[in-house]
């Protein structure tokens, strides 16, 4: 036992010799694992950018023959000055602790917690003592001797870029940083700011945006999401019959949680014994059944054959992704790792595509939910909308009162049924042609009629009044008025534009007087002179004299005219970054 | 001069600065208003939570179960195996009664240690509570052509007649006391604004409106039945027209043109100048104009239509029919008229539109938002000649 564990011991130690020298070789494999790579390609393009930009200063520069005009060199010195500053400034941060804030505190406590989370004990194999303390063998090799213990050889490259993170950044990485940074204003506003949450307790201060956090994550994230779509894909290939036992099965066991819904802890503690720990125990101890592998399977299943809606070419367990293997431990070493590499490549590669059309579809549904919520149920569309709700609300009466007489069980199992059924490869198709268009076009028909004369939108607009104050100045004689504008300012001696002698805003006629914005005038009304002088004056707290429909001053004499303004309903609701 | 040339005009500020009530009132009113206040804040408060306007909507729901739940307390005989329920009615009971005085008293000593209120503060809740009543008032009783069908003793009497089947039928399937207890729950929702707006959206369906003037303007065969109104307006009932015997002989279309002759230079005419003293030379007339009106309806999609609802008037209706109850179309009318009528005007005059709201109330000459109907009137004069 023990020369067999001195023999892996062997063979982790040329693997990780293999893996520092080799180390190029896999960054070319998994350019998108590696950080460094990534960053220098960034770089790389910078450079070539700004080299583009230099050319063509230094072209006008020669040009316009201007001898004054900063040169390449000096423009690079610059640049490289800035970027100087810009690492010492965030050097600068992070060691001054008194400065410290709750943002890098989060910060320093995520990066400690990754690196404690990679290098954690939970990892460490009790029964392989060897393992955990091979790292103490030579003190160049402690962050990839760790490293063993996690899954796959990627994770090295990964130990190095978080200490990299951790001592200093990359420059292209910060001037990102910055330039985001300085594309946002400088107090972003809290999320918190708009919902009620920001009086709840112990929330913590939201991170600033950074592009190492961003990119760090998007890496977890996505190395560690396949079990996730693994799931994703054995649902997909239930509801399409491509499992058909997969989906019998289903079906059944969603029958007998509907006739008994305690089944369902019941069940999910089932498969935590039997599927996950059973497994478990299994892979540990294995019960030696030697198996013969037949050459060829011959006969089919009966049931398979009647239901079987494609081939389930693409079905595994999902136990074999991301784990390390232990059996290949004996193979050639560098085809092993070669190997190990290219399969860690490409799971990267498919999970990152998978992540990025759950993205995408997360995107669509948000965007059809904002459109249900904004649309239909925000009545932008009123006869649409209260059809909608009457039929939602016809549906809640039916139900409420037919509740207690319907067996919820069966309906729900028999649902059930029949909906997979009709969602069969084989059925589908012939339901699909069963309905023909015809009887299609006329459901739509008799719902243009619903809509066109059956919702009746007549409800009483929204009223309100609108008031200007016409205006007169006083000419040379006492009796002599001259109009002089038509404003919302009553525009007596107490006003900030009668004071600042600045004719207040405002219009030569009433023409020119329009409603607010969606409101319209009245078509059945004109402006009315208010009468009424005393009253305005008094709401107004205007104490001056009254000569029939005008309130004169020392200098202007003005009237009130009303207007009766409608509109049907306030605009439907928007979201505000629309 | 300030020259822009679109000019956006402010609303009219509903509550304007008021003078204030604090020194114009007598301190005998003040006093009495004062000590009115508290009594008028907890009536405020109850109907806020009757009409679901309290900050916390999660409380009136409560406030709603407990009631429901002490309904319960009213169940006159006691059943052992329903333990659970009076036990919950009880404590529902309990607590609603205690969470009352303890508002009470808390409102009391929050005004005892508060500064005392001004007469305009007090103004306020009570034009509030005011509101408020006259708000509960219209969405009980209705507005409008709703309004008035519930207003008369021969409409409730219909109400009594329509609700006993439906009191019937619930007592069939459900206990006086779960009766009793959706009638509490119906009572307390009523007022909140979910309720009266489903009611609102669903009086937006036509099936419901159909229905509801089913039942309002079911009359049972009693009113308005053979007593048709007359289709025109008399404009003289006894003109004496001069009508020379050499038109004696003629009929039909000659001796209208006649008569519409006659008629016209009779009216342009003095009328002095032949009063009969010859019975033989003169007829005598009785002169009508017969009005028609027309109806539209205003829909979204096609615009002015003759599409119109059932309930209300339709296409053509008679003019002076308070009911509106529908006619032929002119032209057809002229068809069907009797034989004795002679026309005066060679043909229909209409006159302008008028624009009105979904009731039938007159708005306007001009199409504006609020308008949804319009009618015109179709008239033309003819004469009879009388016996």
């Amino acid at each position: 036992m023990c020369s067999e564990y001195g023999e892996k011991e062997r063979l982790y130690q040329k693997k990780i010799r293999k893996m520092q020298s080799g180390d190029d070789v896999n960054n070319c494999v998994s350019p998108g694992f590696r950080g460094d790579k990534r960053k220098s390609l960034i770089g790389h393009y910078l450079a070539r950018k700004y080299e583009k930009v230099l050319s063509i200063e230094g072209k006008l520069s020669k040009e316009h023959g201007d001898d004054g005009v900063i040169s390449n060199r000096e423009m690079i010195a610059n640049i490289a000055v800035s970027l100087f500053d810009a690492t010492w400034e965030r050097l600068k941060v992070g060691k001054d602790s008194r400065a410290k804030s709750i943002d890098d505190d989060f910060e320093e406590f995520a990066m400690k917690h990754e690196l404690e989370s990679i290098s954690d004990s939970f990892w460490l194999d009790e029964n392989f003592r060897e393992e955990s303390e091979g790292g103490d063998i030579s003190a160049d090799d402690v962050d990839v001797g760790n490293s063993r213990n996690v899954k796959g050889g990627g994770s090295s490259s990964k130990l190095k870029k978080i200490h990299s993170v951790e001592g200093h950044d990359h420059f292209v990485d910060i001037l990102l940083d910055k330039m985001i940074s300085a594309l946002l204003p400088d107090d972003l506003p809290e999320r918190e700011q708009f919902t009620q949450r920001v009086h709840e307790p112990g929330r913590r201060k939201s991170h600033p945006i950074s592009v190492v956090i961003m990119s760090r994550n998007l890496k977890i994230m996505t190395a560690k999401l396949g079990l996730l779509f693994e799931f994703q894909d054995s649902i997909i290939r239930l509801i399409t019959w491509r499992n058909p036992s997969g989906t019998i099965t289903a079906l059944m066991l969603f029958s007998f949680i509907c006739f008994n819904p305690m089944l369902l802890p019941i069940i999910s503690l089932g498969y935590v014994l039997f599927g996950l720990m059973i497994p478990g125990y299994l892979h540990r101890h294995p019960l030696r059944r030697n198996f013969y592998l037949t050459k060829r399977v011959y006969g089919k299943s009966l049931l398979v054959t009647v239901a079987t809606g494609g081939k389930p070419s693409n079905w595994q367990g999902h136990d074999n992704v991301l784990e390390y293997d232990y059996n290949n431990l004996h193979t050639e070493g560098e085809d092993w790792e070669r190997a190990q590499n290219i399969r860690q490549t490409l799971e990267f590669i498919v999970n990152l595509r998978d992540l990025q059309n759950l993205m995408t579809a997360t995107v669509l549904a948000t965007e059809n939910l904002e459109k249900f919520v904004y649309g239909d149920a925000g009545f932008k569309n009123e006869r649409r909308s209260t059809i909608l709700f009457l039929s939602g609300l016809l549906a809640l009466v039916v139900l409420w009162c037919m509740s207690p007489f319907i067996n919820w069980s069966v309906t729900a199992s028999v649902g059930a049924w029949a909906g997979l059924l009709t969602l069969h490869p084989r059925v589908l198709p012939k339901l699909t042609d069963f309905i023909n268009e015809e009887q299609i076009e006329k459901g739509k028909e008799v719902m243009e009629n619903v809509e066109k004369y059956d919702i009746i939108l007549d409800e009483q607009p929204e009223v309100r009044y609108l008031e200007v104050f016409e205006i007169y100045k006083q000419g040379l004689t006492p009796q002599q008025w001259d109009f002089y504008t038509i404003s919302s300012h009553v525009f007596d001696p107490m006003d900030k534009y009668r004071k600042s002698q600045t004719p207040p805003p405002g219009v030569t006629s009433l023409e020119f007087v329009t409603a607010p914005s969606t409101w319209c005038f009245d078509k059945n009304s004109e402006w009315v002179v208010d009468k009424n002088v005393e009253v305005w004056a008094n709401e107004r707290g205007l104490s001056l004299a009254i000569d029939g429909e005008f309130l004169v001053d020392d200098a202007f004499k003005r009237k009130r005219l009303t207007r009766k303004v409608v509109r049907y309903a306030n605009p439907a609701r928007k979201p505000a970054y629309r | 001069m300030n020259r822009i040339r679109k000019y956006h005009a402010k609303f009219v500020q509903s509550h304007g600065q008021k003078p204030s009530l604090t020194f114009t009132t007598s301190p005998l009113i003040s006093k009495a208003l004062y000590q009115f206040y508290p009594v008028l804040i907890i009536f405020d408060s109850t109907l806020n939570n009757i009409m679901w306007m309290q900050e916390d909507t999660c409380m009136g729901f409560i406030y709603l179960t407990l009631i429901c739940f002490s309904a319960h307390m009213l169940k006159p005989s006691v059943d052992r195996s329903q333990l659970f329920y009076s036990w919950m009615s009880f404590l529902s009971l309990g607590f609603l009664g205690l969470s009352v005085i303890y508002y009470i008293h808390s409102t009391l000593s929050d005004m005892q240690e508060d500064e005392a209120p001004t007469v305009d503060d007090i103004i306020i809740v009570l034009e509030s509570v005011l509101d408020k009543l006259d708000r509960i008032r219209i969405e009980v009783v209705g507005c409008g052509l709703r309004k008035r069908l519930v207003s008369t003793t021969w409409a409730t009497l219909k109400l009594i007649v329509m609700l006993t089947p439906i009191h019937w039928i619930c007592m069939q399937f459900f206990s006086p006391m779960e009766c009793f207890m959706w009638f509490l729950a119906l009572l307390f929702t009523y007022h909140s604004t979910w309720f009266q707006c489903t009611l609102r959206l669903c009086w937006r369906s036509l099936p419901v409106r159909n229905a509801y003037y089913k039942i309002w303007r079911m009359e049972f065969g009693r009113r308005y039945k053979g007593n048709m109104p007359l289709t025109y307006r008399v404009i003289s009932n006894e003109e004496v027209v001069p009508f020379p015997k050499s038109l004696r002989g003629l009929t039909g279309a000659p001796l209208q043109l006649q008569l519409q002759n006659l008629l016209l230079s009779e009216s342009s005419a003095d009328k002095d100048s032949g009063s009969g003293d010859c019975s033989d030379e003169y007829v005598k007339v009785k002169i009508v104009e017969f009005c028609i009106d027309e109806n539209e309806r205003k829909w979204p999609k096609e615009g002015w239509s003759h599409h119109l609802l059932p309930y209300e008037r339709q296409r053509y209706s008679m003019s002076f029919d308070p009911l509106c109850r529908s006619s032929q179309s002119p032209w057809r009318f002229q068809e069907d008229i009797s034989r004795d009528w002679w026309w005066i005007d060679d043909t229909w005059v209409h006159s302008a539109w008028q624009y009105c709201d979904s009731e039938w109330n007159y708005l306007g000459g001009k199409d504006s938002i609020g308008c949804y109907t319009r009618c015109r009137m179709w008239k033309r004069k003819a004469f009879r000649i009388k016996d």
